[in-house]
């Protein structure tokens, strides 16, 4: 269990981080990473604190039972933005078949939460049969 | 059993949570005891309370009841005793 | 169509009418599945308390003989504590069902049974469909159906609606029952409590019998005897007053007898009554890994005070970005086919210019705004049914309870607030799952200025037209808005009307369940379809009326030249009615096209969009461009403020009248006016300054 929550919890300090840099980069003004690493606007923000802190307090609750449900949530929520997010883009591509289409495309793909999101699948289907079984 | 003096009955609104306890008095009139009553909360029905966070709503359930969600104004003048 | 005949000739005879049947259960046990798979129908289903806010009614025909389903409420017993339960008792004595099916929830079967045994003591003809058989089994709850069924003596037929599972055998069931008696069923009281019956019975039983009256005697004295105002006024409506002037003294005579509350003591017997049944016929065992846990489990996440909430919120937040971000490209495809080549296609192909114009111009105005928003739509109602059918929305009425209490309403009254989102009409009715009149008038006081479905469009032209970099921000900040004036509306009324009282409530929590993706795609649809019929009939009704307004005028015809030509508009019947009223609106600085189409919009704002479009003369596509010349960005938003806090919609208007009655409902419509006229004042005169 300790390597699961361990898991969890670089996934999340990831999406704490991210956010943290865009808030800087916001408040100063200056350019610190690609924009694909970090959350769109405010509100991507908020939600990937939320998602961050899920994993954090999945951590720090991994000896106790409400340990697996919270790393239910938190890769529930993973991943359902990566899924918004891949229909988006997907659409996307789908409508504007231009030569530039796959760059967007691309560019995309390799977005934070996608990423993130990927690497949650493994966690919640760990979770899933733990809970179910 | 009824109109019992007990020492240990508190207001269901806090009780700590995943504590049993047992229904002995609801206070109040008309519309929202009869309502309490149709669901099965009566004097001497034992609940768990699932959750409660102190000043919102109480979770409560049994096997007779199901899980309910009772408003903070409702659990104040439910009086139980815990049972353990 | 052929060979039913031999079969149900004999037995069904001369039945000319379709045979009326109630559904009737505890909220959240499968009602408006089950309704909805028996009829293939309308009603719309969610997994928390509450969806089925009025009867609705379907048919369904079977070996020639035609049923009438009538879909209830969801109560918990026929005690006339809430409207709800007003509505379904008043079903169940005036529409008088030939059978009443009550689905009830194998997991917690007592709490059901007390329903059942209320039906029974009515005297009604009853087929239990035991639903949600299968969770049952998984939560290690066994059920001695055929025990029960002698006990009763009342069909039950385990079911799991959402698969199909035990409608036949309900169906059949249900047929075989049309013949049959109703069963004698009698819960034996205690001698004082009987010998009360007896005597209250013996009152009643002649005067009902001469007036020919289907109502068991024995139960309507049970429910005198527990001081029941609907009946008690139902019988003085008929003239016995004597009758319950006497019933009331032989209560008063038994409680002094037996010290104790005779509603409680006769409620506590039917309780005692199914607790025996349960025990002889209902095993539990603890179940290792059960739908419980999870569900506690997930609670102790869902329902945190600081996680719960940042959940909540964020959720919000992927709902919006979902039914907006994502939809947009959709609706780019639509807006491109549509002012491209359907546009043209028509306009080529019809003569002479009036006709065609009449379909370019008022028709297809209208088809192309009605089509620009199913998207949005589309996705929201996604959303928003994947959060119901999870069970997520009960959390959410558990979460918002502080925070409604400081505005003198339950968690609960956050449910129609947020169906408010999508139509105000549903939401307003299903305010009558609150328990006091006071809650009520509140949260319908709060409706209008949840920002609904068909104010979007307005929003997405305005701010396409002028905040094409901030609009996520800006249609966020106008639901915010809407939200901020219906806290105030509520903390005035509180204050004015009720001295800030607070409400009690008690709500069923359903366990969590995976969302079917069927019934997701079923109910959106039905959704989408609901407003195609409600809204688009009227948005394409309204197309053309204003069409006809425009081409016409005081003078006389004037022809479809009148669109292109402002000139000739001028002289229109729409043009001179808008600057009747041109003088109300100057501190605003409103063109009077404007205003012909905000007065369209009290009729319904979803015409507000396609009128204008008409009264430009331009496709709903290029709106946006003609808008940007013709106003300054914070005169957009003070528009947009206007149009999201005045009167929504008729349709608002005639539910609230029949909730809330005419005199409130007058009072919001001026509230409301006068709310949105400050603002946009406001708003335009203090950003004046400020810019």
């Amino acid at each position: 269990m300790k390597t699961v929550a361990g898991y969890g919890l670089i996934i999340g300090i990831t999406y704490i981080s991210s956010t943290l840099i865009f808030l800087i980069e916001n408040m100063s003004g200056t350019r610190l990473l690609i924009p694909q690493l970090l959350p769109e606007d405010g509100g991507m923000a908020f939600y990937f604190i939320t998602v961050g802190s899920l994993y954090g307090y999945a951590y720090f609750k991994s000896r106790e039972k409400i340990f697996e449900t919270v790393l239910l949530v938190a890769s529930i929520m993973s991943i359902a933005i990566m899924l918004v997010q891949l229909l988006n883009s997907t659409l996307n591509l789908m409508i504007t078949l231009t030569s530039n289409a796959w760059i967007i495309a691309t560019y995309n793909l390799s977005r934070i939460e996608i990423i993130l999101g990927l690497l949650s699948i493994p966690l919640l289907l760990r979770i899933r049969r733990d809970i179910y079984e | 059993m009824r109109g019992d003096k007990l020492d240990n009955v508190l207001p269901l609104s806090v009780v700590k949570e995943g504590k049993t306890v047992r229904i002995v008095k609801i206070i109040g009139g008309g519309g929202l005891v009869r309502r309490l009553y149709e669901i099965g909360l009566l004097p001497g029905v034992e609940v768990m309370i699932v959750r409660n966070s102190g000043f919102g709503p109480v979770i409560i359930r049994n096997n007779v009841s199901g899980t309910f969600c009772l408003g903070f104004g409702v659990a104040k003048k439910i009086i139980v005793e815990v049972v353990s | 169509m052929s060979c039913h005949e031999s079969r149900a000739g004999s037995t069904l005879k001369a039945r000319q009418k379709a045979i009326k049947i109630g559904i009737i259960g505890n909220p959240n046990v499968g009602k408006s599945v089950l309704f909805n798979k028996l009829t293939k129908g309308k009603a719309w289903v969610g997994n928390w308390p509450g969806v089925t806010v009025e009867k609705k009614v379907g048919k369904l025909t079977l070996d020639g003989i035609s049923f009438e389903l009538v879909d209830l409420p969801g109560i918990y017993g026929l005690t006339a504590y809430s409207q709800d339960e007003l509505i379904a008792r008043k079903f169940l004595l005036e529409g008088k069902p030939e059978i009443v099916i009550q689905v009830t929830n194998a997991i917690n079967l007592e709490r059901n049974l007390y329903l059942t045994i209320q039906l029974l003591e009515m005297g009604f003809k009853l087929v239990i469909a035991l639903n949600m058989a299968d969770l049952a089994e998984k939560e290690g709850v066994k059920i001695d159906v055929d025990g029960l069924r002698r006990e009763l003596r009342t069909p039950i037929i385990p079911t799991i609606a959402v698969k199909n599972f035990g409608l036949n055998q309900l169906i059949e069931t249900i047929k075989e029952q049309l013949d049959k008696p109703a069963p004698f069923f009698k819960i034996d009281y205690g001698p004082e409590i009987e010998e009360a019956i007896e005597k209250i019975r013996r009152l009643i039983d002649s005067p009902i019998r001469r007036l020919g009256l289907k109502i068991d005697p024995r139960w309507l004295a049970i429910r005198l005897l527990e001081d029941d105002n609907d009946i008690i006024q139902r019988l003085r409506d008929m003239g016995f007053e004597d009758i319950v002037s006497e019933a009331r003294h032989i209560r008063d005579e038994l409680q002094a007898q037996l010290n104790e509350s005779v509603e409680v003591l006769i409620i506590e017997k039917r309780y005692e009554y199914l607790l025996n049944l349960s025990r002889k016929y209902v095993r539990r065992k603890t179940a290792e890994k059960s739908l419980t846990d999870l569900t506690d489990g997930l609670d102790k996440v869902l329902t945190h005070p600081i996680l719960g909430l940042m959940v909540f919120a964020s959720i919000l937040y992927l709902l919006f970005k979902f039914s907006f971000d994502v939809a947009s490209s959709l609706t780019e495809v639509i807006r491109v086919t549509f002012s491209q080549h359907i546009h043209d296609l028509v306009k080529n192909s019809l003569h002479p210019e009036f006709i065609s114009s009449l379909f370019v111009d008022g028709v297809l105005n209208g088809v192309g705004t009605i089509l620009i928003f199913i998207p949005n739509l589309l996705f929201l109602f996604i959303g928003i049914s994947t959060l119901e059918d999870t069970g997520y929305m009960a959390r959410v009425a558990f979460l918002s309870d502080r925070l409604m209490n400081r505005l003198g309403l339950s968690g609960r009254a956050m449910i129609p607030l947020l169906i408010g989102f999508g139509c105000n009409v549903p939401a307003v009715m299903s305010t009558r799952v609150l328990g006091s009149d006071r809650e009520r008038r509140l949260s319908v006081f709060m409706i209008p200025f949840m920002s609904c479905s068909a104010r979007l469009p307005i929003f997405l032209l305005l701010t396409l037209a002028f905040f094409r970099e901030n609009q996520l921000i800006v249609i966020l900040s106008m639901y915010f808005l809407g939200v901020f004036i219906a806290v105030l509306t509520a903390l005035l009324f509180n204050n004015l009307f009720y001295r800030k009282q607070v409400a009690g409530y008690v709500m069923d929590m359903p366990p969590y369940l995976n969302p079917s993706i069927r019934n997701i795609l079923a109910k959106s649809w039905e959704r989408i379809r609901s407003f195609l019929m409600k809204a688009g009939t009227i948005i394409l009704l309204m197309s053309v009326v204003i069409w006809v307004l425009s081409v016409t005028g005081p003078e006389g015809y004037i022809g479809p030249e009148a669109l292109r030509d402002v000139e000739l508009l001028s002289r229109s019947w729409i043009a001179s009615f808008s600057r009747f009223l041109e003088p109300l609106f100057k501190p605003l600085n409103w063109d009077w096209r404007i205003i012909a189409s905000l007065s369209f919009g009290f009729i319904a704002k979803e015409v507000v969009v396609s009128s204008l479009a008409v009264l430009y003369n331009v496709g709903v596509e290029s709106l946006p461009t003609v808008l940007s010349d013709s106003l300054t960005p914070l005169a957009a938003y003070s528009l947009m403020t206007f149009a999201l806090l005045y009167t929504p919609c008729m349709a608002t208007v005639a539910t609230m009248r029949n909730e809330v009655g005419l005199r409130y409902t007058l009072l919001m419509v001026l509230y409301q006016l006068l709310i949105a006229y400050t603002a946009a004042y406001l708003i335009l005169s203090i950003g004046g300054m400020v810019i």
